[in-house]
């Protein structure tokens, strides 16, 4: 690996968002592939980070640092990669449900699918099914994300899924859903494509989800 | 026996003829419990052994404006200047963060924290915990969110978590401010004569911790244990609650070694109660293990009762639990689970009589 992108690797694996940003630019100057950077910089490291975290190394703010440090490089990356062409993962809509006011868990799935090389559109927290679709329908979108903490508000997962359904726009995406009181038969249960208990196996699932759809 | 007497016989784990209980009820299911009884206290309604108190601000009240400059329907805490704004359903709200965006030691120094002696009315404290004991009640002093959460209440969750690692400095200053109030009002709550000190901060998920343990022992674990000293110091024999959601099973012992005596919720979707009270229940006591995620929102009333009893054989065995819901219970809980909780507990007590 070129020693600068193997520094961006470090650097973010440490959380160290200044250093990134310098390496970036570093690198970028030294004329190395965007595509280079992001893919074996940044994602390769966000997705260490991941592995971390499933083995009980990292835990949130360890996580929390690194993808501040992956987001303060990719800023500068990102003009980059348009020119050059490079094509996100895929993209995802994310966001906590009608009722719902949390964000804490929805907001690390996005930012370990943004370390994964997806494009993130998050609509915030409280969103009503009638969002979700609209933001679904206003762009070409692979992979629709909800969250919950409560049980009181979990239904609106399926009012949502139920809200696409309607739109006519359910079979073109994939729905993957989270949050404490959720279960994998839960997520079926509502027609939900997938669930995942935590922000790194939420990357797992949305790149096999897409691989397996051929996308 | 007096009803203080059974609940501290249970919660000392002397004897296990008596298991205190209890719940919490949403707006939603009050108004329910009032359509439903003609009553307003169902606390009294119950019979609940345990009283929650607190001492009631009397500062200034408009201290934190500047920290909202757009306030717009936004109900701000007055004494630790945290903001809330109502969200589209039930009571929930969405939380606002005074302390967001500060990035220097000077702008948590000019912060008003509140003053533990005198911004509280504690003249009033004691005759209100005293009006307690004498209906032979147990008086818990609630001082929940007692250092992470409120430091992170007005810091941000993401802010502060990375404050940890990358801004020491001000996470301790922070924290040590926060300490020293908490650490002033345990002894107040003692001196008044409360019975037990309610202290929590969720530091897991329900999976793991949240942070590395070594984290919690360099910022949380001193200072908790600072606070429960401070309580101690005062009346010795105060019993210590310790809320905690998730799965905190990494840190028990050491909360056991810094003088917790009573463990809750233990959340049964993340950590076995009967597992645990093998484990720790020579030490501790539980209050809580009835799933709010599991059990009272989605299990019959037939469901709710079979594991009412399967948690007063199991983990009331020798004493050692209080049975109650892990959390508040939402709108969605049927209130044949309600009643089928109080059917269990009264059975099981007034056989015990």
């Amino acid at each position: 690996m070129e020693p600068l992108v193997n520094e961006i690797f470090s650097n973010i694996l440490d959380g160290q968002h200044k250093v990134v940003e310098a390496k970036v630019q570093e690198a970028l100057d030294s004329s190395i592939d965007p595509k280079v950077i992001l893919d074996e910089g940044m994602i390769a490291a966000m997705a260490e980070v991941g592995h971390l975290f499933e083995a009980g190394e990292y835990f949130v703010p360890e996580m929390l640092i690194a993808a501040r440090a992956m987001k303060a490089g990719l800023a500068i990356l990102k003009p980059h990669l348009v020119q050059a062409n490079v094509k996100s993962t895929g993209k995802v809509v994310i966001g906590t449900v009608q009722g719902d006011l949390h964000d804490i868990g929805k907001n690390l799935v996005g930012m370990m699918l943004e370390g994964a090389g997806f494009e993130i559109l998050d609509l915030g927290t409280d969103v009503s099914p009638e969002k979700f679709v609209e933001a679904v329908k206003s762009a070409e979108v692979d992979i629709l994300a909800l969250s919950a903490l409560l049980t009181t508000t979990m239904h609106n997962m399926k009012a949502t899924i139920e809200a696409l359904k309607q739109a006519g726009g359910r079979d073109q995406i994939k729905v993957i859903v989270g949050g404490a009181p959720l279960t994998d038969q839960y997520a079926r249960q509502i027609g939900a494509d997938g669930f995942a208990p935590d922000a790194s196996r939420a990357v797992v699932l949305a790149k096999s989800l897409l691989a397996a759809s051929g996308r | 026996m007096s009803i203080r007497e059974k609940y501290f016989a249970a919660m000392r784990r002397r004897d296990d003829a008596y298991v205190p209980f209890e719940f919490n009820l949403c707006p939603a299911l009050h108004a329910e419990f009032m359509r439903r009884t003609g009553q307003e206290n169902y606390w009294e309604y119950y019979a609940f052994a345990t009283r929650n108190i607190e001492v009631s601000y009397a500062g200034d009240l408009d201290r934190f404006a500047e920290y909202f400059p757009d306030k717009v329907g936004f109900q701000i805490d007055p004494d630790w200047g945290v903001g809330h704004k109502k969200g589209s359903l039930a009571h929930f709200t969405e939380m606002q963060h005074p302390m967001e965006n500060f990035q220097a030691l000077v702008e948590f120094e000019a912060y008003p924290y509140p003053d533990a002696a005198s911004d509280y009315d504690w003249d009033a404290f004691a005759g209100r915990v005293e009006a307690i004991r004498a209906r032979d009640l147990v008086v818990v002093a609630a001082m929940q969110m007692t250092i992470f959460e409120i430091a992170w209440y007005l810091r941000g969750m993401e802010t502060f978590l990375m404050d940890l690692l990358l801004n020491p400095d001000l996470a301790n200053y922070h924290l040590d401010r926060i300490t020293a109030i908490r650490c002033e009002m345990a002894k107040r709550y003692a001196a008044a004569g409360c019975d037990v000190l309610s202290l929590g901060d969720d530091v897991s998920t329900q999976l793991a911790m949240m942070m590395k343990v070594a984290t919690w022992r360099e910022f949380l674990k001193p200072r908790l244990a600072k606070v429960i000293q401070a309580a101690k110091s005062v009346r010795p024999d105060m019993l210590i609650f310790y809320h905690g959601d998730g799965n905190l099973q990494a840190i028990i012992p050491e909360l056991i070694e810094i003088g917790v005596e009573i463990l809750n919720p233990i959340q049964p979707e993340c950590m076995d109660p009967v597992v645990i009270k093998k484990q720790y229940g020579e030490w501790l006591s539980f209050w809580g293990t009835l799933g709010t995620q599991t059990t009272m929102p989605f299990g019959t009333a037939v469901e709710v009762g079979q594991v009412c009893q399967k948690m007063i054989q199991e983990v009331g065995r020798g004493g050692g639990l209080g049975l109650a819901p892990t959390h508040v219970l939402e709108p969605e809980v049927p209130w044949a689970n309600i009643q089928a909780f109080m059917d269990a507990v009264n059975e099981y007590n007034h056989q015990a009589v």
